[in-house]
């Protein structure tokens, strides 16, 4: 990998050659082909992944309530009791938006983690906004989820700054294919969204630990904020979230998601939400590219790619990258 | 079957289907037009003459008539010829001058009526073209066409002098025929008596000549000055009882025969009435051991196809014609046709180069109100519209509203701005009308409207990256919507777009990199070399 390459572009046959699933084919060749269009409600609506994983036994923050209209707000003081922490977030919003963080109240006054303060009159405001739908797909009517804040692990908390560093995996065909943590930076306001600024590292499957990491698009090494190394890193209770991870694809049924997750000190890896169109900067977190991963387990029988028997092929799907000539899968 | 399978089937479904149902309206607009410019003649020959008693070692009597051609104008329908007592022969072309003819032959002596009769499609339009074969000549045919001949003096010292005035060593082909047509083509009308008018010598030197004077004159000097020439006997296709056979001049540029006509002033080519019929030689109809030739000719303009009578009733397969509706409704119509090929301009720059825009057809529709707000007034309501977007976004912001109430706040803003910006332009006659800007406004208030739900969705940096993408993409789309000819094209074709219904099945079955990801992955590319 040329991380100081000077070059501005790299030319086609080059990025094939280097296995890098582009969106158009990712969009054309993998999640037309593996998603089926009807399962989407699984993914977009947060409520129902949470109740497919509680359904599982897969640990989702718990739920302190749902407010389905506008004149539920008023119940909502009544709802969160006397917690001084919790997460407020729109049901079917994307990429993070809308979604705020409490950490602490003094009476009806809260701040957030970021230490924001946020008026009673304030969180009515946002709620009311989530409810009219801003942040929802296509801007239909929404629900709000108010849940449990995950204290993230203090091993995590250490090198992020501001938000809550999250877990990314994806899954292919039910075999995770590649996994990255997303640490927030000050550029990102504290959300772990890469196209926001915020900074990740790839995952070895095997073992847990970072390597490579991306921001903006580009190679980096250290968090532009913390300065330190982002590579090197143990993720914490790493074959429990794999399992986990493996077990929302199965009953999400969807052949190419991406499991968040975020690392609860008490409770282990959460799911916060599953993506049925997982982005491609994956790939720039590990400085290599997807497909030999996905054209390998395209290779697989069908009785290899489920249950157990899949523990037995992530160190050798860790392994995979482009070898000098490979074809490119065809879907 | 798979979709990629299925997707390449309608993608040369829809090809096939445009193509069918293009060409064959093509081909029924084509050939009416072509029925509706084409005229109809009927070319007479009338001929008598007295065939010699046979002798002995001598051939037979003959005439040899000179027929009509077909040429890429000139199309032959029927041709009759009518005699007694004549055995005929039909000429293949000749190699050297392309000319068809017809020998009449008869062993025995007496008087011989011929008649001939040919029904002549004239077609100013050719199927392929305008058609210019090369020829080239041959030594032997070149000696031919610049040797002397009884009626062309080559050597004579009046041709020779004239030659030297006009023809000088440097000069090509081209200078040199030219100068020697005009000089033929200027030389005197004759009068009653000056009877050498037809003889090149006599003609050069009183500077008098007839029209067939100057056309020997012209194939006399050019042979002078060694540039091939021959004359052309031939007709001008006009309604006339008594035509007579009209004479020109065809000089040989290297490659081709160029037509020049010193007695009407056609140079290098002849309308295309002029129909020619034996070339190298002055007369239409030749003899041989026959005497008291008398020809007469007629030429009748006749009755069109019945097709192009009633061209003006509509074939069901000109529905698709879209030109026969009122031109009021053009202008609307045209630009409405344009608006998918605005979304494929879309739908490639996101799909195969990566440039992300607001909505599928907001590019096209920003174009079209920059097409009739015209761009400068355009730019103004674009500016006006995004500053008071932000501006009053940031002031309602405090007042904590809901989306739709603070949305429309924003865009009653932005109307009155614009409305203003609008009066104010009207008021410094910088614009026609305010006519000119409502479309405008209207889509770009809605475009706004975009624009806004962005900023607050994502962040205001990521709108304004969509604005960005939006205006290139758009300004790609102006270029394609502002030309008349396109839209005229899918008025007449609106066909056309089944061909862009198989390109957006190409696009969206593209798998390949995006262009913006040759960049975003570039440090991704493994340096196998050192």
């Amino acid at each position: 990998m040329n991380n100081d390459s000077k070059r501005f572009w790299a030319w086609p046959d080059e990025l094939a050659r280097s296995g890098i699933l582009g969106i158009n084919q990712r969009n054309v060749g993998v999640i037309i082909e593996q998603n089926p269009r009807h399962l989407y409600p699984r993914v977009d609506n947060k409520l129902m992944t949470k109740e497919i994983c509680e359904e599982r036994g897969i640990m989702v923050p718990e739920t302190y309530g749902v407010l389905h209209e506008h004149s539920d707000c008023r119940r909502f003081l009544q709802m969160i009791g006397d917690r001084s922490e919790f997460v407020v977030k729109p049901a079917s919003g994307a990429a993070g938006r809308g979604i705020i963080v409490i950490a602490s109240r003094a009476g009806n006054t809260f701040f957030t983690a970021g230490n924001r303060e946020v008026t009673w009159s304030d969180l009515r405001y946002h709620l009311s906004t989530i409810l009219s739908g801003l942040y929802s797909l296509g801007g239909q009517i929404d629900k709000v989820i108010v849940e449990r804040r995950i204290v993230s692990h203090p091993l995590l908390m250490s090198i992020a700054v501001e938000g809550t560093p999250d877990v990314r995996v994806v899954i292919y065909r039910g075999v995770p294919v590649m996994a990255m943590i997303r640490l927030p930076t000050t550029r990102s306001g504290g959300r772990a969204n890469l196209h926001q600024g915020a900074v990740a590292a790839a995952v070895d499957l095997e073992t847990g630990v970072t390597f490579g990491g991306v921001c903006e698009n580009r190679a980096i090494t250290h968090h532009p904020d913390t300065k330190k190394p982002i590579a090197g890193i143990e993720i914490p209770s790493w074959r429990e979230l794999l399992d986990a991870a493996m077990r929302t694809s199965d009953a999400l049924e969807m052949g190419y998601v991406g499991v968040d997750f975020v690392i609860d000190i008490n409770m282990g890896p959460v799911v916060l939400e599953a993506n049925a169109r997982p982005g491609l900067a994956i790939q720039l977190a590990h400085g290599q590219g997807m497909l030999p991963r996905l054209a390998f387990i395209d290779s697989l029988d069908e009785e290899l790619r489920v249950g157990q028997q899949r523990w037995e092929l992530l160190p050798h799907v860790a392994k995979l990258s482009a070898t000098p000539t490979p074809g490119l899968p065809s879907h | 079957m798979s979709a990629r399978v299925l997707s390449q089937l309608v993608v040369t479904g829809f090809v096939l289907l445009g193509l069918l149902t293009a060409g064959l309206r093509y081909q029924a607009r084509h050939e009416s037009q072509i029925a509706l410019e084409d005229s109809l003649w009927e070319l007479t020959y009338e001929l008598k003459f007295t065939a010699k008693e046979p002798l002995a070692g001598e051939p037979d009597a003959t005439l040899r008539v000179g027929l009509p051609t077909n040429r890429p104008h000139l199309e032959i329908l029927k041709e009759v010829f009518i005699h007694t007592g004549l055995d005929d022969v039909l000429r293949p072309p000749s190699r050297t001058t392309g000319n068809r003819e017809l020998d009449l032959t008869t062993e025995r002596g007496g008087q011989y009526d011929v008649a001939a009769k040919f029904k002549l499609r004239l077609s100013p339009e050719t199927s392929w073209g305008p058609q210019q074969s090369m020829e080239s000549l041959t030594e032997v045919s070149k000696a031919r066409f610049i040797r002397k001949e009884s009626d062309f003096p080559v050597q004579s010292a009046g041709v020779q002098s004239v030659v030297r005035q006009f023809s000088r060593e440097d000069d090509n082909v081209a200078k040199t025929s030219q100068a020697l047509f005009e000089h033929c083509m200027n030389l005197e009308v004759p009068g009653k008596d000056d009877f050498g008018a037809d003889i090149v010598e006599w003609a050069l030197a009183n500077k008098t000549a007839s029209s067939l004077g100057k056309a020997r004159s012209m194939v006399t000097l050019c042979r002078a000055a060694h540039i091939p020439a021959r004359l052309v006997a031939g007709f001008e296709l006009r309604q006339s009882d008594n035509p007579k056979p009209h004479i020109w001049v065809e000089v040989f540029y290297g490659h081709r025969w160029v037509p020049f006509d010193p007695a009407l002033g056609y140079a290098r080519s002849m309308p295309i009435q002029f129909i020619s019929i034996r070339r190298g030689r002055e007369t239409v109809v030749g003899a041989m051991r026959a005497n008291e030739v008398q020809a007469k000719y007629s030429i009748r303009s006749m009755r069109p196809a019945p097709v192009v009578l009633e061209s003006e009733l509509i074939p069901p397969l000109q529905i698709f014609d879209l030109t026969r509706l009122p031109l009021k409704m053009h202008e609307v119509l045209s630009l409405m046709l344009l608006l998918p090929l605005g979304a494929l301009i879309t739908a490639f720059f996101r799909n195969v180069i990566g440039i992300r825009t607001f909505g599928t057809f907001s590019p096209a529709l920003l174009a079209m109100s920059f097409i009739y707000a015209a761009w400068g007034t355009g730019i103004v309501i674009l500016i006006v519209v995004v500053m008071t977007g932000l501006v009053g976004r940031s002031l309602l912001e405090r007042l904590h509203l809901l989306m739709v109430p603070r949305l429309s706040i924003v865009l009653t803003l932005i109307i009155l701005c614009v409305a203003f910006s609008v009066s104010l332009l009207d008021y410094l006659e910088w614009t026609h009308s305010a006519q000119a800007v409502l479309l405008p406004m209207v889509i770009l208030t809605i475009f706004i409207e975009r624009f806004h739900v962005t900023a607050e969705e994502d962040s205001v940096a990521f709108a304004l990256q969509l604005v960005l993408g939006t205006t290139i993409v758009s300004a790609f789309c102006y270029l394609l919507l502002n030309s008349d000819k396109i839209g005229q094209m899918l008025l007449v074709y609106p066909e056309a777009h089944f061909f862009t219904i198989a390109v957006f099945i190409l696009i969206g079955r593209y798998s390949g990199y995006r262009l913006v990801e040759l960049w975003r992955f570039r440090d991704l590319v493994k340096s196998d070399k050192p």
